[in-house]
């Protein structure tokens, strides 16, 4: 684990490299990029102080982006309403019937946690082991989260 | 699967290249990291130091904050009226819509301000008149009297003053049906039990009233009950609708849309006891809300959010958290006033304007006073709202008006006065 000449641990060098992608999973979960570099310099702040909890080996990126998803979820909750908005179109399980589905809206109508699983898997491209890790699950767990998201866009989907 | 991969990545894509991040993004947080420096043991003392200016500077920041709120939003915060700044305004004009308070300082007499925050005009009541139950029109063109405070209106008065001449028929009407203004501001509406079973009467202010008969208990069982609680909460002549409720705590709650001309139910919704705590409509009937009971501090599981419906077919039209409660809406339901803490007697609500198609929240009130009534300016938008100290459980508080306008700004009438 790289460290400064004072011997502290070189956050620029650990965390640095997964900035932007904090910031991307920050994107993805709140949908507001105001929102997600506030909650990305948040993190960072959060990081920082919690860096001598990061064990000796651990990879980094995992663990900062747990801390990331974490600070996205208290964000959302610290909103005292939420709103549905309800659209003059066919309702969702019209929409998801075809193969023709327009998949961005579907994206966007998928539950923050769903999303989550989603984005990290199959956009970020992170193994298993680290999409567990950034959802508090185990590597089996993150593959039946991914695959129940999944399956909420096309509900035929059979897993590989 | 590999198909779906790559709709997924290109939807993700699509989306995240619409807002990358800024291009400093490391250089400017590891910056603000290392201005942070983690303290070490040998550095307590300066974090403890920190830590208390730190305290003292965000209780002086809290303490401004609600300083500056209550600029804003309480210009009187005392909770004795205090003088009015003018006495006596004339004689209402006609035809212009107007809020209504009692003067402090002259018993029986209302000063009527328009919807700029202006006074207009001073009605002098007539002398004694048992007022313990008040209430203008919409638009203020006529008040109604109602000495028992249950909603029954024996008498009703003009903006002169007067007493307006009632239909000797109406004397036999049961003065305590719950009534409420229509949406044209002229006709009254309520339901009334009687042997031949429920109907639901409609008149104008002093006239004799029509009468329908609504089928919302064939087998009797609400009646056999012994505890009511049906009500007229919304009343449309224009749209010839009408929305009734059960609304008791502790059993099962009903909200039936009804035609007024026919007393034909159109659609009949119920819910099980204690999931809500509160009905509220649109005065045009359009609007429903379910009011969930977390919204009035009930720990008890309740309905999972409060919710906004069409009438026309029960759908959802916005969806709120269940600790939010929807006090009423604007004239053309784009607006709802809703409070944002459990409204109950000396504490004081939080409140907030939403606007009803987006959600977005417009205005907020966060201070210390207490809700004490609401009107929505006739044909406009904008809503006054009555606020009064949390100490004042007089049945006539002392209130300051404020007006709530639907971008969002304020005007504080000056002045306190007593709700009508």
């Amino acid at each position: 684990m790289k460290r400064t000449e004072t011997g502290e641990l070189d956050f620029d060098a650990l965390i640095g490299p997964h900035l932007e992608s904090g910031y991307r999973t920050a994107l993805a979960i709140l949908q507001n990029p105001d929102e997600a570099h506030d909650a990305v310099q948040e993190s960072a702040l959060k990081a920082w102080r919690k860096l001598h909890q990061l064990r000796e080996g651990s990879p980094a990126r995992p663990w900062f982006l747990a801390i990331v998803a974490n600070q996205c979820r208290s964000e959302r909750r610290k909103h005292w309403w939420s709103v549905i908005r309800m659209p003059e179109v066919e309702r969702i399980d019209h929409e998801f019937r075809t193969e023709n589905v327009d998949i961005d809206r579907a994206l966007a109508t998928l539950p923050r946690e769903d999303r989550l699983a989603l984005f990290l898997y199959f956009y970020l491209d992170l193994p298993l082991e680290e999409v567990g890790a950034v959802l508090g699950v185990s590597p089996g767990g993150a593959k039946t989260r991914v695959y129940r998201a999944a399956k909420k866009l096309r509900p035929g989907l059979e897993m590989d | 699967m590999e198909k779906l991969r790559s709709e997924i990545r290109a939807a993700f894509e699509r989306e995240q290249a619409a807002h990358p991040p800024i291009t400093a993004l490391r250089q400017n947080v590891v910056a603000t990291v290392n201005a942070h420096r983690r303290p070490t043991r040998n550095f307590q003392w300066v974090a403890l130091t920190a830590a208390l200016v730190l305290g003292i500077l965000v209780v002086f920041g809290l303490m401004s904050t609600r300083f500056a709120r209550h600029a804003t939003m309480q210009a009187h915060p005392q909770s004795s009226p205090v003088a009015s700044p003018l006495a006596d305004y004339g004689p209402p004009p006609a035809g212009v819509p107007l809020v209504y308070v009692q003067d402090p300082r002259h018993d029986g007499w209302l000063i009527g301000f328009d919807w700029a925050g202006k006074p207009r005009g001073t009605v002098k009541m007539p002398q004694p008149l048992d007022t313990n139950r008040m209430s203008q029109a919409p638009d203020g063109s006529v008040f109604g009297i109602s000495p028992n405070g249950k909603g029954g209106y024996t008498e009703f008065l003009d903006v002169q003053g007067n007493r307006i001449p009632m239909d000797p028929s109406l004397s036999d009407w049961p003065v305590n049906a719950n009534l409420i203004w229509a949406d044209d501001g002229q006709h009254l509406c309520g339901i009334w039990y009687s042997p031949r079973g429920w109907a639901l009467i409609t008149r104008l202010a002093t006239k004799s009233p029509t009468s329908v008969p609504v089928a919302i208990d064939p087998d009797g069982a609400i009646v056999r009950s012994g505890v009511i609680g049906v009500s007229v909460v919304a009343c449309s002549i224009r749209s010839d609708r009408a929305i009734i409720t059960r609304d008791v705590y502790g059993a099962e709650e009903h909200i039936w849309l009804v035609r007024i001309s026919d007393g034909k139910i159109l659609s009949h919704r119920t819910y099980a006891a204690n999931q809500l705590s509160n009905i509220v409509a649109s005065p045009d009937g359009a609007l429903i809300v379910e009011d969930s009971a977390k919204a009035s501090g009930q720990i008890a599981q309740a309905a999972p959010s409060t919710i906004i419906r069409r009438t026309s077919d029960m759908s959802v039209v916005l969806t709120l958290d269940a600790s939010i409660g929807v006090i009423g809406f604007n004239s053309d339901n784009t607006m709802a006033l809703v409070y944002t803490s459990p409204w109950a007697s000396g504490v004081a609500t939080h409140m907030a304007l939403v606007e009803v198609p987006t959600g977005k929240v417009l205005w907020r009130y966060d201070g210390s006073q207490e809700f004490a009534g609401f009107l929505a300016q006739p044909n406009g938008k904008d809503f006054a709202v009555m606020l009064k100290g949390t100490a004042d459980s007089t049945m006539h508080p002392s209130v300051s008006v404020v007006l709530v306008r639907s971008d969002g700004s304020t005007t504080v009438i000056p002045g306190s006065y007593v709700h009508l």
